[in-house]
């Protein structure tokens, strides 16, 4: 294991705690809970400072972040004797409105164009969290399939295939006004 | 089932570069055809309003909750992180005041004539390679004609105005913004002296679109921002 200075310690303490708001924003969409959010945040953050020797330069910040902060959200989860939400048969297999079966038409195309960004963000909120964070994740958060693949502990393909639904999802729901 | 059934799937990797993940023979299709290639549009400028959706409705749960049983570290970090914070935008507010904004000057320049007219868009870019001194960034704007351009030195900002009529008709213009080195990527929706502009931030710079279409001005943004170089 390679020795690292005080000074990068203290650049990689930093760049962590800059990282808060991404965090809160990624605990958000876990939680959906404003109040549990912020603990989840300031829990992970405390954890990466107590840790920062696990973590590889060279490799994403946040995606090591995310992975801690999501790591932390179960064990919540299962000392609380709760558990993940599952991913209901209907979400995996149901063709959202049929929405799969064809490509995207110049009427939805037209629709994504136009839509004001408080109606994008307020049909996001509406999907299940199975495709909501995914997508937040490559989206939003641009990481790429595989760290959010790692983050998120399912395989890649599982990745695309949620982001996919997912946009289909926002881009159906918004053509229908819903 | 159509001929884009089985690549379906492998849009929205496409759309977000993920290229190593997707069959050849999904690339294969979707360099052929015109409906993958519209729903890869699609997925790229609705990651664009997702972007900009989320750091506009979200801001407001990013400040910090000190109060929490958290270490003492932690505290020391976040509000040097919060001062940080705040030295940062009172450097981006003096910078603002003491120095002409780029984006101003490049709604100024959309405005002015165009010094060469011309629909050939080779042509065009060889006059501005000769008038800036730089190659712009090859972008794909479907269905978009190149009308002419500019090229304005406003203060020490070097600005490269190409217009382009869009099938609608309407004008839509992309300021390129000389010295704006790439800062990530996101398009920022701005009202600058009542007009309305979307400030790119791509791989390729940073551009300043504006245009009597608002669906017009965001695909071409979109197509901005998936600009690799």
């Amino acid at each position: 294991m390679s020795e690292r200075s005080p000074e990068a310690d203290g650049d990689l303490a930093a760049q962590i705690v800059k990282l808060q708001p991404r965090l809160l924003r990624f605990a958000w969409s876990l939680t959906r809970e404003r109040e549990t959010a912020e603990d989840l945040a300031q829990e992970t953050i405390a954890r990466a400072l107590a840790s920062q020797w696990r973590f590889q330069p060279g490799t994403n910040l946040k995606a090591w972040l995310f992975r801690i902060l999501r790591n932390i959200h179960l064990n919540v989860l299962r000392a609380a004797g709760t558990h993940p939400p599952l991913v209901s048969i209907e979400e995996l297999v149901v063709d959202p409105a049929g929405a799969l079966e064809q490509n995207v038409n110049p009427v939805e195309a037209r629709v994504i164009a136009r839509a004001a960004l408080i109606r994008v963000a307020d049909v996001f909120r509406t999907l299940p969290p199975t495709f909501a964070i995914p997508l937040y994740l490559t989206a939003v958060e641009e990481l790429s399939y595989a760290e959010t693949a790692s983050i998120l502990d399912i395989p890649v393909g599982t990745v695309m295939s949620r982001v996919y639904r997912g946009r289909r999802l926002v881009i159906s729901r918004l053509a229908e006004g819903k | 089932m159509s001929a884009c059934t089985p690549h379906r799937e492998f849009l929205a990797a496409v759309a977000d570069g993920e290229t190593k993940l997707v069959p050849a023979a999904t690339l294969d299709h979707v360099s052929d055809c015109a409906d993958c290639t519209s729903e890869i549009q699609a997925h790229q400028l609705l990651t664009t309003k997702l972007r900009q959706a989320t750091q506009e409705t979200e801001r407001e749960p990013a400040e910090p909750r000190l109060g929490l049983a958290t270490s003492g570290r932690l505290r020391v970090a976040a509000v040097g992180a919060a001062v940080a914070i705040l030295v940062a935008a009172a450097g981006v507010t003096w910078s603002a005041l003491s120095r002409p904004d780029p984006v101003q000057a490049a709604v100024v320049a959309s405005s002015e004539p165009l010094q060469i007219q011309s629909g050939d868009a080779s042509e065009v870019g060889q006059w501005c390679l000769q008038a800036s001194g730089r190659t712009l960034p090859r972008i794909r704007l479907d269905g978009m004609q190149v009308v002419g351009a500019r090229m304005d030195r406003i203060a020490s900002t070097d600005v490269v105005t190409v217009v382009y009529t869009a099938p609608s008709g309407a004008r839509i213009t992309v300021g390129w913004l000389e010295g704006q080195p790439p800062a990530g990527s996101g398009v920022e929706d701005r009202t600058v002296s009542g007009h309305q502009l979307l400030v790119v931030h791509s791989a390729a710079g940073t551009a300043v679109v504006t245009g009597s279409s608002a669906d017009e001005m965001w695909q071409t943004a979109a197509a901005i921002e998936s600009t690799a170089t």
